[in-house]
């Protein structure tokens, strides 16, 4: 006898809304269905009505871990359409940013992966090391998530000597906790135990259901935008693409692991060879009529913007499908015969996209002080009085 | 000879004069405008001669009288755009989802947003508009109108 039972579109197991109808044969998944678009936002409607500069701003929140990726692809895109020839400092920095911004999400995503499994010391661990790329994200930017980094032409801001010897030195901290994560995610019974054999994607599976990203990497198939379709500054870089054959949520983890070392050198490359010269060009508001198709590698995988421009100052249609409706048919297949137990990590194998927090600004409503900006250190005594004044 | 012109000169070689508005707009990016019913055919015959498996997404957008549809696909280290037109009286496409399987829910939210109908789709359910939506209201046609407040 089966049975079916409803998760979501609220559920403690589930990052963000979606909605789960599995049919369970005892503990086993007969079927699985999914039902999509509660946090459609209407977004690609939305670009219609504003002008390419208001867009880059509106893609960049189309998600908040790769806003990097939306907005290289958008201004990639649109530079495609007006001609215009993006200064080589410009691409590198662009290019770092991406890298960083891979690395946050990996690590972000190392952490979700052990938290699912019961392993909530390597969440502590890697969200801890997580803010040493924070942190290099702000100094390069100055902020945290919503990063505002690129522009149609170029970037908007440019890396000093000391910002570089910066980067290096975090990038090294970086490489030494990768090794150990490396370590941790292919020997550590606790993690090995709970994602071996688990969520398998054969690599057929993965071609014909067109998976992409660090997922279908791990099942062997060896597609990256950044190599397959070089954009940016990429083409300059020497870098390899990891590959898995173990088609499981363990292979996805090594993976990620793995490609965190790769954007490491990535990094450390673009700061060595980091050309001097102007970071943006000059851009008109209009954009000539034409269509462009422009890709790029998301730390989730390929990410496509269509756009279409009409001549004026706002696009015609402006299409997006990120990684993870990609991987989402794969999901559904890799789940089905598995445990119920399993479904929490298996879904996040495809590291679906989820809401992502910022940084703190207190408003000091009290004395009418609004807009009152905390430094990093004023934020943690501040955290360590309130606990101590809790406590006491 | 490059990858884009040898998916070119192929689709000449076998689809003629039935085939339009092949270019390439730059390297890597292959556009071809294909009529309605050769749809299939031409998608069949990537797979089964130039190894195609892949598709990115599918673009739909509202040009006036008609909607165009791209099928964006990676082919032989190419983005071949498939480009055909499909009148907004008749909005009736067939499934591609048989022989590209990765294509399913692409299918499903060009239904939803832009209101096409997909022929045999093998799930032709919503995707992302909500349960209550007014039947036949397509948010992504032009002359369907969002107040801003």
């Amino acid at each position: 006898m089966s049975f079916s039972i409803p998760i979501g579109p609220q559920h403690p197991a589930l990052k963000e809304p979606t909605h789960l109808m599995v049919t369970l044969d005892g503990e086993r998944i007969v079927d699985i269905d999914m039902r999509l678009g509660y946090n459609h936002r209407g977004i690609e409607k939305g670009a219609e009505s504003r002008n390419y500069i208001q867009n880059i701003y509106l893609t960049e929140r189309i998600c908040g871990i790769c806003n990097v990726a939306h907005t290289t692809t958008f201004c990639q895109g649109v530079e495609e359409l007006l001609g215009l020839e993006v200064p080589k400092r410009g691409l590198f920095i662009r290019t770092l940013l991406c890298e960083l911004n891979r690395i946050h999400s990996h690590l972000l995503w190392l952490g979700v992966a052990g938290h699912e499994v019961g392993f909530d010391t390597l969440f502590m661990y890697s969200w801890r090391d997580r803010e040493i790329v924070m942190d290099l994200i702000e100094i390069i930017s100055g902020n945290r998530v919503n990063i505002a980094i690129n522009a149609i032409g170029g970037v908007r801001r440019d890396i000093s000597d000391d910002m570089r010897a910066q980067i290096l030195q975090g990038i090294s901290q970086l490489e030494a906790r990768s090794q150990y994560y490396l370590e941790v995610a292919s020997t550590e019974v606790t993690f090995v135990r709970r994602t071996q054999g688990v969520g398998k994607l054969p690599k057929e599976k993965a071609v014909e259901l067109c998976a992409v990203g660090p997922y279908a990497r791990a099942s062997g198939v060896e597609y990256d935008v950044r190599k397959d379709d070089p954009f940016a500054a990429y083409p300059y870089l020497d870098f390899k693409v990891i590959t898995s054959d173990r088609c499981d949520v363990l292979g996805t983890a090594i993976v990620r692991v793995l490609e965190i070392m790769e954007s490491c050198k990535m990094c450390r490359q673009i700061i060595d060879e980091l050309p001097p010269g102007e970071i943006k060009a000059k851009a008109p508001r209009k954009v000539p009529p034409g269509e462009v198709v422009s890709k790029t590698e998301a730390p989730r995988g390929e990410l496509i913007h269509y756009i279409k421009s009409n001549g004026s100052d706002r696009p015609e249609r402006l299409k997006v499908r990120t990684p993870t409706l990609a991987d989402i048919p794969s999901v559904l297949y890799s789940l089905r015969g598995g445990y119920i137990a399993d479904i929490p990590i298996v879904f996040a194998a495809i590291d679906p996209c989820m809401a992502c927090m910022d940084r703190v600004t207190l408003l000091d409503i009290g004395n009418r002080k609004t807009g009152n900006m905390m430094t990093w250190e004023e934020l943690r005594e501040y955290g360590i009085r309130w606990y101590a004044n809790k406590k006491g | 000879m490059s990858a884009e012109s040898d998916i070119q000169d192929k689709l000449k070689e076998v689809f003629g004069e039935q085939i339009s508005e092949l270019k390439t707009t730059r390297e890597r990016r292959v556009f071809v405008k294909v009529p309605l019913p050769l749809v299939k055919e031409v998608i069949s015959y990537l797979k089964q001669n130039l190894g195609m498996t892949h598709i990115t997404t599918i673009s739909a957008l509202d040009v006036g009288e008609e909607i165009e549809v791209l099928y964006h696909f990676w082919c032989c280290g190419v983005t071949l755009s498939l480009r055909t037109s499909v009148p907004k009286a008749n909005p009736v496409i067939d499934t591609i989802t048989p022989i590209i399987p990765g294509a399913i829910l692409y299918e499903r939210e060009i239904q939803d947003l832009l209101g096409l109908k997909v022929k045999n789709h093998p799930d032709p359910r919503r995707l992302v508009l909500p349960e209550d939506w007014p039947e036949g209201v397509y948010p992504l046609r032009k002359d369907y109108k969002v107040e801003e407040g």
